[in-house]
């Protein structure tokens, strides 16, 4: 499985650079965009409130994969366990959410969101996916301009 | 739906199924293989339940990871049978390894979704469409891999809608109907399989054809 992982991470770093280079602009915004969500996010367990607004974002991240994601067949069909390589992916998703919240002494929320993302594997994947990927089969029947010429006959 | 179908298939031997679409080709396989719950009945390889350790599946629709290489993906399902040779079947398959997949036209996907399921090295094989976006060249290898796999010991059960594809490897063909094996073709009656197809009413679905095209009603 490890292997499964490695390939895995590969291909998402291929991805980012691949989007680093043909759109750099965008890669550097997302960045900036990205840190600065860091720094936002450093201050936020210092209320109530805020750690809690930051646990829900944590565990946002893993439901839209889990709700999007299509490799749940391919897994099983490789002989991989499914829902384990699943609940590894979400732990590294919340991990930078649960260590901000456990560095700023909300151990409990943190615990809360690893836990929660964990027992994520346990409910359908891909089913957000799935209806979305119905509906846009459905709207590719409809009508098109379309261009068509032929060259004698009927 | 799938309800009062029986089906033997013996090691050694090549199984096709065909039918019209939504007779339950992919739902008898996929049952097969796990992914379809059974209400009742049994589903038995050699005396056990089929899962993954025991059976190959390859479905119609394949997921590729974006950005990875064919040669990656292989070594997902390669982890399992380290002896297994990916550049000697992708040469036979005429198939580019090292480019992504995104890259790939659909029958080199269908060529390395292929080559994957037939890494594994599994006791039975599920095939559900592999012909789907292959050339003729590669159908014909499909069809000499799949004999081969069966006279090495394997069970092997394909579906297609091409039914030259079926009639070139199987020893048996089953026709389904509305969920059930509506009659089991051996080698000799593969001629009569087109005509069951059909229905029958080969020649009024004909002169319908014509009278369509010609704009008048039938």
């Amino acid at each position: 499985m490890l292997e499964l992982l490695r390939l895995r991470a590969l291909a998402v770093v291929r991805t980012v650079a691949a989007l680093g280079r043909s759109e750099p602009a965008w890669a550097v915004g997302f960045l900036a965009l990205l840190g600065l969500g860091a720094v936002y996010a450093w201050g936020l367990p210092h209320s109530s409130s805020g750690a809690v607004r930051l646990a829900v974002a944590g565990l946002a991240a893993p439901v839209l994969v889990h709700a999007f994601r299509r490799d749940g067949r391919l897994l099983r069909l490789s002989g991989h366990p499914a829902r384990l390589v699943f609940a590894l992916d979400y732990a590294v998703l919340v991990a930078p959410f649960a260590g901000v919240l456990a560095v700023q002494g909300r151990g409990e929320a943190a615990a809360l969101v690893l836990a929660a993302s964990l027992a994520l594997p346990l409910m359908p994947a891909g089913r957000a996916g799935a209806v979305l990927l119905r509906g846009r089969r459905r709207r590719a029947l409809g009508p098109r301009v379309c261009t068509f010429r032929t060259a004698g006959g009927r | 739906m799938i309800a009062g179908l029986d089906l033997v298939v013996p090691a050694g031997e090549v199984h096709g199924v065909v039918g019209p679409n939504g007779a339950g080709k992919t739902t008898l396989l996929e049952a097969i293989y796990g992914f379809v719950p059974t209400r009742r009945g049994t589903i038995t390889l050699r005396g056990v339940r089929p899962d993954a350790r025991s059976t190959a599946y390859l479905p119609t629709e394949n997921y590729f990871y974006p950005r990875m290489t064919g040669r990656e993906y292989l070594r997902i399902f390669r982890a399992r049978a380290p002896a297994f040779d990916a550049d000697a079947w992708a040469e036979l398959f005429d198939l580019p390894l090292d480019r992504f997949v995104d890259e790939y036209s659909a029958g080199m996907k269908k060529k390395l979704a292929l080559i994957a399921t037939l890494s594994l090295d599994r006791a039975a094989i599920l095939l559900d469409e592999p012909s789907n976006n292959l050339d003729v060249e590669s159908n014909l290898l499909l069809a000499q891999v799949v004999r081969q796999l069966a006279e090495a010991g394997r069970i092997v059960l394909v579906t297609s809608h091409i039914l030259e594809a079926l009639t070139s490897a199987c020893d048996r063909i089953h026709l389904l109907r509305g969920g059930r094996v509506a009659r089991t073709f051996g080698r000799g009656e593969f001629g009569e399989l087109e005509r069951a197809l059909v229905g029958g009413d080969g020649a009024v679905k004909h002169a319908k054809v014509r009278a369509l095209l010609r704009g008048g009603a039938a």
